[in-house]
């Protein structure tokens, strides 16, 4: 399980970090979403010990994970500008994350080279920044991590290669139990893999739920009236509503089979329940947050 | 399990792998001024006519052992760009948000980190000391002179200086996170010292009287300058050895003051390493592209950078605007002009900003330029009082005098040094005097501390005291045999022309070389007696003995005393009459 609490960074008198507290649990395959600037990144750089937090603490299974080389030996991380070595290609990158990772698998290596159509002594500058995100899956896959922290992994993916690229990451967490870490501004795809997910803004962790816990917890309703919109049950938690002609959409929070049944008193011509995408809860949820969009006249 | 403090193989093979070619540069440089070096030097046959076999041996060994001890001060400068280059390529991946992210998220602990890179620098350095001492050493064995002495000296010399330097690169970029930062902290802090002590030394100039700069002031400046002190000790890194021949010993020795000198600063470069190691893991990663990554440590650079360029390049406005003059005012406007100036570039730098003209701006260019203007102050009041300060006669090893009509002497002669101070307390205590009938002198004293000590002043020969001082001075055996040209060696050399000059009675007499070696044995048998300083000055000539030797040997005299007997019996003999004016004595 891997762990951030109360964590709090400053730079430059800006507090990056705020008390943010999440949970990646063990096998888990957990998205970190949020808006531009909310630390994801910040958190990322924490959870796998390159910044010091000012305060709070980031563990893996109980164990700090700055300065604790026995934990970052069991986690690799691809950022989202990820670095190699200026002359190097990728065997030669292959043999450094060798001498790096005990874990490291040769065997793998040599198996993901059919994965990634990538020439492998050709230095790495000169492959084209998807090309370069390829040899970055390849090599950190090749070591076995028991978790994997990838900031904005399959920007510059062509499609077929980002779905080979999740593939990969689903088969290992199946097949290893690999824990996955996962900050990405694309939600839909986050929503095809995700298991967990976090929400961030200014520097806190919002709200933390398991995917299906979260698509429960908000309804989206479509209601049509006979008449005019009746006074809706006060108890109701409405995050948004709109309407187009005389239907309605509402989003609440709560369980469907609740929403539904207070509802009833409003005698509704049709009442639907939707659920929700993860791009709309994020909307929704960023919305009380006065992150939403706004509508401007130019 | 791998210990926290051990190095890490892979780190030191990535940076072998990576950074070799600096270490091939290095080697290939020094391939060229030792083995070749030692190849030119030991395999020329020296006097192969008139020498032994055995004396040409020795002087072939001395040769080749006084190339290698003499490569030692070009090795130091080399030392000196290979400790920042190593540095800079070491720690580059500091100074980019993406490398250092990828380094410490490794699975290596930062002291682990730091010990590898600083460890894959000294074997790249090794290896090339290394690899150049066992080529010189073929180079030996190849023309037969092998002396294995000398160069494990010179091994053990290049590698602590180089560790040196190594670990004060390293030390400095760890206090940035810009890459091109690294060399101007580097340079600016090996030569902070000196530098401030010639600013402080011109602007003493400027407002002291009789202040001369010293360019080479040694002590604690010259300790704190490394490069300075390291090649002037090591320039003088052997002496000769009298009797080698005999002994059928090599004819040079290792100067004894020259290994501890480095040893002293190989120890301080273990301490730098241990600051840097130190500053590595307190150092926040996310600094990486900031001028200055420690906040505590941005006053001191701003300050110190503002100070220096307040001092330099106000004086340098200073003399545009105002010439050479005394101006006090003047001076510590330009220099709060060009102080403040730097001060603002360097906190838009730090700042990574324009926007910097705020309260805390005007704070700090409010402080500034009260340091500045109590530099001034304080110097020109000299609280120090070093202006008037004359050290004791007892304290100075060696004093060098120069300017008028004394040519320049070094001596060690405690009765001359006493001469001088005296001379100097004169001058010191009076103020400057007109420029009428006022000869020059310039003193330096070497001190038993190490440190120099220069002054200059105008002798003013209307005064009495002044007057008897300086030609007590002039009259010493040393100094009066450099007016006479002793150090021109005469007998070596021929007297090409003379020519003397009757100012009162308009006689000119040019006069053969026969003639003017006998002139100028009769004034040396008259100036034994007694030299007065109107005889030297042009500038109040009544007579002029002119006498050259070839080679540009030039010596002159302008008055006779009375009692010059013998020089004015040789003149009359040559058909010129001084008149009794011309013979006045003062």
């Amino acid at each position: 399980m891997l762990e951030a609490k109360n964590v709090v960074k400053t730079f430059d008198g800006f507090r990056a970090l705020d008390g943010a507290t999440m949970t990646v649990p063990q096998g888990a395959v957990y998205g970190l979403v949020g808006p531009n600037g909310a630390g994801k990144s910040t958190i990322i750089r924490h959870l796998t010990g390159v910044y010091r937090p000012d305060s709070g603490q980031l563990l893996l299974d109980g164990a700090p994970v700055w300065e604790n080389p026995a934990v970052k030996r069991r986690m690799a991380v691809i950022s989202d500008d990820w670095y190699y070595f200026p002359q190097a290609s990728i065997a030669e990158m292959g043999r450094f994350y060798q001498g790096m990772y005990p874990t490291f698998s040769r065997q793998r290596y040599e198996k993901m080279k059919a994965v990634f159509p990538l020439k492998e002594k050709q230095p790495i500058r000169r492959m084209s920044k998807g090309m370069q995100k390829q040899a970055a899956f390849w090599l950190t896959m090749s070591c076995m991590p028991e978790v994997l922290v990838l900031d904005e992994p399959v920007d510059g993916l062509d499609p077929v290669m980002r779905r080979q690229v999740w593939q990969l990451l689903l088969d290992d967490v199946a097949a290893r139990g690999t824990t996955v870490l996962v900050s990405s501004h694309n939600l839909r795809e986050l929503e095809d893999v995700c298991d967990h997910v976090g929400i961030m803004s200014k520097g806190k962790v919002l709200l933390e739920r398991s995917l299906s816990e979260l698509q429960d917890n908000t309804v989206k309703l479509q209601v049509v009236y006979p008449g005019a919109e009746p006074t809706l049950p006060a108890e109701l938690k409405i995050l948004h509503r709109s309407n187009v002609g005389r239907v309605y959409t509402y989003i609440v929070r709560g369980s469907s089979e609740e929403i539904l049944q207070r509802m009833q008193i409003t005698e509704p011509v049709l009442l639907e329940a939707i659920p929700l995408t993860l791009e709309e809860i994020f909307i929704y949820e960023m919305g009380g947050e006065d992150y939403a969009v706004r509508d401007i006249v130019l | 399990m791998r210990s926290a403090t051990s190095c890490s193989k892979t780190l030191i093979r990535s940076d072998w792998r990576r950074f070799w070619p600096l270490t091939f540069l290095y080697a290939f440089i020094s391939f060229f001024i030792m083995p070749v070096g030692i190849l030119n030097e030991g395999s020329y046959s020296y006097y192969s006519g008139y020498m032994t076999e055995a004396e040409q041996y020795a002087q072939r060994a001395y040769s080749v052992a006084a190339h290698v001890y003499g490569s030692l001060p070009a090795f130091t400068i080399i030392s000196l760009f290979l400790g920042v280059g190593l540095a800079m390529v070491l720690s580059g991946y500091m100074m980019k948000s993406n490398s250092v992210g990828l380094m410490h998220a490794l699975p290596v602990s930062r002291t682990r980190q730091f010990l590898s890179h600083f460890g894959a620098g000294l074997s790249m350095l090794t290896a090339a000391n290394l690899l150049t001492f066992v080529l010189s050493l073929l180079v030996e064995a190849l023309i037969g002179v092998v002396d294995v002495v000398p160069l494990l000296i010179w091994l053990l010399a290049v590698e602590l200086v180089g560790f040196f330097f190594l670990s004060f690169g390293t030390l400095c970029a760890m206090a940035t996170g810009w890459l091109l930062a690294v060399p101007v902290i580097y340079f600016g802090l090996n030569f902070v010292v000196m530098a401030y002590h010639l600013l402080l030394d011109a602007v003493a100039d400027l407002l002291w009287l009789g202040h001369n700069s010293v360019t080479d002031p040694g002590g604690a400046v010259e300790w704190l300058t490394p490069v300075v002190k390291l090649v002037n000790t090591l320039r003088d890194q052997y002496d000769f050895v009298e009797d080698a021949y005999q002994k059928g010993a090599t004819l040079l020795t290792a100067n004894p003051k020259a290994l501890p000198t480095v040893l002293i600063y190989a120890l301080v470069g273990v301490g730098m390493l241990a600051l840097a190691a130190l500053l590595y893991r307190v150092r926040h990663s996310e600094t990486a592209g900031d001028a200055i990554v420690f906040p505590w440590l941005r006053p001191v650079v701003k300050y110190v950078i503002s100070i220096a360029a307040g001092l330099a390049l106000g004086l340098f406005i200073h003399q545009a605007f105002f010439g050479g003059g005394r101006n006090v005012v003047g001076l510590i406007i330009c220099q709060m002009i060009m102080g403040g100036l730097t001060y603002c570039g360097v906190e838009m730098l730090l700042r990574k900003s324009y926007k910097i003209f705020d309260g805390r701006t005007l704070l700090g260019l409010a402080a500034l330029w009260l340091a500045l203007i109590a530099v001034c102050v304080c110097i020109k009041l000299d609280i120090t009082g070093r202006e008037r300060a004359v050290p004791p006669a007892a304290q100075v090893e060696s004093v060098n005098i120069s300017g008028g009509c004394i040519m320049e002497l070094e001596t060690d002669d405690l009765k001359i040094i006493e001469t001088v101070t005296k001379l100097h307390r004169l001058l010191a205590k009076s103020d400057e005097p007109a420029m009428a009938n006022t000869t020059y002198i310039n003193m330096t004293y070497h001190l038993r501390s190490g440190n120099a000590i220069s002054r200059g002043y105008r002798v003013d020969l209307d005064d009495p005291d002044q007057y008897h001082a300086y030609t007590e001075l002039l009259n010493w055996d040393p100094v009066r045999q450099g007016l006479l040209m002793d150090r021109f060696d005469v007998y070596g050399r021929q007297f090409v022309y003379g020519c003397v000059t009757n100012y009162a009675a308009g006689e000119n007499l040019e006069l053969t070389p026969g003639q003017c070696l006998a002139l100028y044995h009769a004034l040396e048998l008259d100036m034994e007696h007694h030299v007065t300083p109107e005889m030297l000055r042009k500038e109040v000539a009544e007579v002029e003995i002119t006498l050259d030797t070839e080679g540009g040997g030039e010596y002159r005299i302008y008055r006779l005393r009375p009692d010059c007997t013998n020089t004015l019996a040789l003149l009359e003999e040559y058909g010129l009459t001084i008149p009794e004016e011309g013979t006045n004595e003062k």
